[in-house]
């Protein structure tokens, strides 16, 4: 399936410059967590932190929103029932406020 | 329009005769309310008896509220400063400007901004106004891209105590069950006495339960509202509340050995063992924390299923090591804290601190159960709590964690009759199941207690604490993420010596705050922000608006605008059994004048930028909304919609924004299991804070690759112990400690300007006044209404007249809290009452560095003055 991020929010300045907007091939029951190791490959991608192994959650102060559903596992499929394309925005929150 | 023609205007609805339900704003603590509203007029605002947060009863503020809504020094219409020079006390000469202006501009620069490089917006804001600081904080600002913001008056809040409320309580706050409890212990906090979380409610829970019998022990440097009314009053030298907490503390479980061993061991991290260079020993295969299996001889990790009678005290041999018990450990630290060396430094008597260790002790009857609700839980009915008179110092992280394990080691933690977290557990309404939240356990078997100041349906989200990761950020975000609200980021920006950022504050938006009276010295503040554009939202023309802003824009105060669930981040909940109640704040009249509420213009401007889209994510993030009430990326909603929205996803379709309107507050009972949750929620309470020994090693290897050497982190202890505040400190000739204390009818100094709250300054002796001893004051020749200056030993000069009492420590001089006002804009605050945070420095060396609270009293010497000098 097709599936366009977007990535907005307070992002890391180290990487100046960098995209935050990919059009990305996904296999159909690709779970968040996937899309995330793909975007870790990428490498102008602005995420800060790489996921641990074995970590089942986001990181506190990253959300995602599946057109416009919060995501809250790792393992939460990306995909709609319709089969149509996805839009995950992805939003690095203000640390004040990440819990 | 003058000002008799906007209500003249409003007065057009004839025969109106109604009764609306709203929450009170005139303090963070959201209580119910109703106005009174009579042809368009609002004639009276008394407390909502349908809703328990307050149950009807309104402080000073909440009733004097009406004179904020019709003063006629209010802000009414968008302002711009045409005098290019600023300073404080400078006249901005402001001109009126019309709210398309004043969008339009600021539009511009936050686009240019934006472009650029986001972080050069800054944000600062009030608590006191909890529900669009979030918004703000949690919506606009992220969408924008900023990670600048800060709390102005942080350092007038929980700071050490916030950080504990969430490591031991699983929540923002805390509040004691006074309704079981017989003895109150209270530390520089006047706890449903004068001040402090959900106020009108707990002052009727405190004088039931005074009237029952409990008794109540105030230590204070000042004769406070809650020290006039105990049972006993503990003066005491300011700063050193952590040594007398420490002595008790050692009386309890080395020399009394009164301690709740079956806590400790079950629900705390009593039994862990720790090596001999301060870690927990951990299982080589699970890393899981160790614990001593008397019957196998051998550590075990803490969850082994197998495991045995478990070790709470002494001393073990794991891989060649000594590894003590935490609980063990803690013996050991607080040892050296006799009544004797804890009398030296407080100059409270040995006897007495033996008295209150022995009462303490005993009041919290170890063993005892109660019955409630056909639940038979722990019954500990003593309670210790404190809050900015104890932690307001350098010192406040190891004395808030002394003052803590009070309740912890009696096991008087978030069972009947101790401390209780502030609604950490909500299982959510009977028929929806929201908002919900409920602590959990990390994989060391510690409490964590989540997402704080959001609904959380999606379970605790893990990763706290935020590690130190590098110093970009002037508020220290990203190098001390724990502390809630820090407003330290003036200082970070004039303290070129350690600091260094690769971009500046190119426009600062002011929610709310008069941040040059609220944090700290004024100048440091007007330093930080002298060459930024900044544009506030204010109610009036106040100090910082006077010395620092280009453009002002008129706020709705809470009496003209919509705040759907303004208490619902937990801790505007009061504690004990009872109802929750989420309410509604509704206009009690239509916005008069140009007066907008800032949220609604926050989605504006959100608008114009081309946020609308993440916002309405975040928007959804914040309330916790879910289908088919979340909001769609794709379009634009009202305020009023983004509000009905939440209702309904939070208590259905039928509770939406029209019903809160009509009846004003949505209540169910509370369970047992959410208000005594320990029992119920298998997560230990860590005494000894490991992840800030970590966290002060990696804090240390950042700064010293940055060359930073003001971060000193001698003080991440991860027990409790007490040194000095600077202010503590002797100072040749500087003979005496200032400090500053609330007042109930005061919020920061918002309320200065309302003339009923003035009247009641005015007729009580002492708060527009500077409080010396009587003896103090004969040896240094001055006299009741004397004008005397203090001069602090680390700069700062302030004036008044002296008030001789008994009831302030021989050492101390005491002044009201944020008197002193000088703005133009304020004209009946103006002059009265003293400034005290002149005397306040801002900067690394006087702060407390893991909870990031300042240093709030001084080191000073005090002379009399000549009459007209």
């Amino acid at each position: 399936m097709d599936v366009a991020v977007k990535i907005q929010g307070v992002l890391d300045r180290s990487l100046a410059g960098c995209k935050n907007q990919f059009d990305l091939t996904l296999p159909n029951d690709a779970t968040a967590g996937d899309l995330i190791g793909r975007l870790a490959e990428q490498p102008d991608a602005p995420l800060r932190d790489a996921i641990d192994p074995g970590q089942t959650r986001f990181p506190r102060h990253i959300r995602m929103f599946s057109n416009g559903e919060m995501l809250s596992t790792l393992g939460q499929p990306l995909v709609r029932q319709d089969g149509l394309g996805v839009n995950v925005n992805i939003v690095i929150l203000n640390p004040m406020m990440g819990g | 329009m003058p000002k008799h023609e906007a209500i003249d205007q409003a007065s057009q609805n004839d025969n109106e005769d109604v009764w609306i339900q709203s929450a009170c704003g005139m303090c963070y603590n959201q209580c119910g309310i109703r106005g009174h509203r009579v042809d368009g007029t609002l004639i009276k605002i008394e407390g909502n008896p349908d809703n328990p947060i307050g149950r009807g009863r309104l402080c000073a503020r909440g009733l004097a509220g009406i004179q904020l809504l019709y003063d006629p020094h209010r802000i009414d219409y968008p302002l711009r400063r045409t005098n290019p020079e600023k300073g404080i006390g400078v006249d901005p000469k402001w001109e009126r400007i019309s709210w398309d202006d004043a969008l339009d501009e600021i539009t511009e620069r936050l686009a240019t901004i934006k472009e650029n490089d986001p972080r050069g917006l800054y944000f600062s804001g009030t608590v006191i106004c909890l529900a669009p600081l979030s918004h703000a904080l949690a919506t606009f600002l992220p969408a924008f891209g900023t990670p600048n913001s800060f709390v102005s008056d942080g350092h007038q809040c929980g700071n050490a105590e916030h950080i504990l409320a969430r490591t031991l309580h699983g929540s923002v706050t805390t509040n004691p069950d006074v309704e079981h409890c017989d003895y109150l212990l209270l530390f520089g906090c006047q706890a449903g006495l004068g001040t402090y979380y959900a106020l009108t409610t707990m002052a009727q829970d405190v004088a039931d339960a005074r009237d029952r019998g409990m008794k109540l022990v105030v230590v204070d440097p000042f004769l406070s509202s809650a020290a006039e009314k105990a049972d006993e009053w503990v003066p005491i030298k300011p700063g050193s509340d952590g040594a007398l907490a420490c002595a008790i503390l050692n009386l309890l479980v080395n020399e009394y050995r009164i301690f709740d061993a079956d806590y400790l061991l079950e629900h705390a991290d009593g039994p862990y063992l720790l090596t001999e260079d301060g870690w927990y020993a951990r299982d080589p295969g699970s890393n899981r924390p160790l614990v001593w299996d008397i019957d196998a001889g051998k550590p075990r990790p803490f969850d082994d299923p197998e495991l045995g009678q478990v070790a709470l005290e002494g001393a073990y041999q794991v891989e060649g090591q000594t590894c003590r018990t935490v609980f063990e450990t803690l013996k050991g630290t607080v040892a050296k804290w006799t009544p004797e060396a804890a009398s030296e430094v407080t100059t409270i008597p040995p006897d007495m601190i033996r008295k209150i260790a022995r009462d303490f002790g005993e009041a919290a009857c170890i063993e005892r159960t109660i019955e409630i609700d056909g639940r038979e839980l722990p019954h500990r009915p003593a309670a210790a709590l404190y809050f900015k008179g104890a932690h307001g110092h350098d010192n406040a992280w190891p004395t808030s964690m002394a003052i803590e394990l009070l309740n912890e080691v009696v096991g008087a933690s978030n069972v009947p009759g101790g401390l209780l977290g502030t609604t950490p557990v909500c299982d959510g309404h009977p028929d929806t199941g929201f908002p919900r939240w409920k602590p959990g356990a990390n994989e060391d078997g510690l409490l964590d207690a989540g997402m704080l100041l959001y609904n959380d349906p999606y379970g605790v989200v893990p990763g706290w604490p935020p590690p130190p990761t590098d110093t970009e950020l002037p508020n220290l975000r990203d190098l001390i993420g724990w502390p809630i609200t820090t407003c330290f980021t003036p200082a970070a920006l004039t303290d070129k010596e350690n600091f260094s950022f690769d971009h500046k504050p190119e426009l600062l938006l002011n929610y709310g705050s008069n941040l040059l009276m609220s944090a700290a010295r004024p100048e440091v503040t007007f330093e930080a922000f002298k060459d930024t554009f900044v544009v506030s939202f204010n109610l009036h023309s106040d100090e910082t608006a006077e010395a620092l802003s280009d453009i002002v824009l008129p706020d709705t105060s809470y009496m003209e605008r919509l705040d759907p669930l303004p208490n619902f981040t937990r801790h505007h909940h009061p504690v004990g059994l009872g109802n929750w109640g989420h309410t509604i704040r509704q206009p009690l009249v239509e916005p008069l004048h140009e007066r907008r509420h800032f949220t609604e213009v926050l989605l504006e401007l959100g608008q114009r930028l081309g946020l609308t889209e993440t916002m309405n994510l975040l928007t959804n993030n914040l309330y916790g909304l879910v289908a088919p009430h979340a909001l769609d990326p794709e379009r634009t909603y009202s305020w009023r919609e983004i509000s009905d929205q939440a209702y309904r996803s939070w208590f259905g379709d039928e509770h939406g924004l029209d019903w809160f309107e009509t009846n004003g507050v949505m209540r169910w009972p509370k369970k047992v299991e959410e208000v005594f949750w320990k029992p119920f929620v298998h997560a230990r309470a860590p005494l000894y804070n490991e992840w800030l020994k970590r966290a002060g090693e990696q804090v240390d290897e950042i700064v010293e690759k940055k060359g930073i050497k003001g971060v000193d982190t001698s003080g991440f202890f991860p027990l409790p112990d007490w040194r000095p505040c600077r202010a503590h400190r002797a100072r040749e000739g500087y003979d005496m400690q200032a400090i500053y204390y609330r007042v109930p009818w005061h919020t920061f100094s918002m309320t200065y300007e309302n003339p009923w709250l003035d009247e009641i300054s005015r007729g009580e002796p002492y708060s527009y006044f500077i409080c010396i001893n009587t003896k103090t004051a004969r040896a240094k020749n001055i006299t009741d209404g004397d004008p005397i200056e203090v001069e602090g030993a680390d700069g700062g000069t302030i004036r008044g007249r002296a008030r001789l009492t008994e009831g302030v420590h021989p050492e101390v001089l005491a002044v009201a809290n944020n008197g002193g006002h000088w703005a133009k804009g304020m004209p009946f605050a103006r002059g009265k009452g003293v400034f005290f945070n002149q005397l306040l420095p801002m900067d690394l060396e006087h702060s407390d560095l893991v909870s990031l609270s300042m240093d709030c009293d001084a080191r000073v010497r005090v002379t009399r003055m000549a009459e007209g000098a």
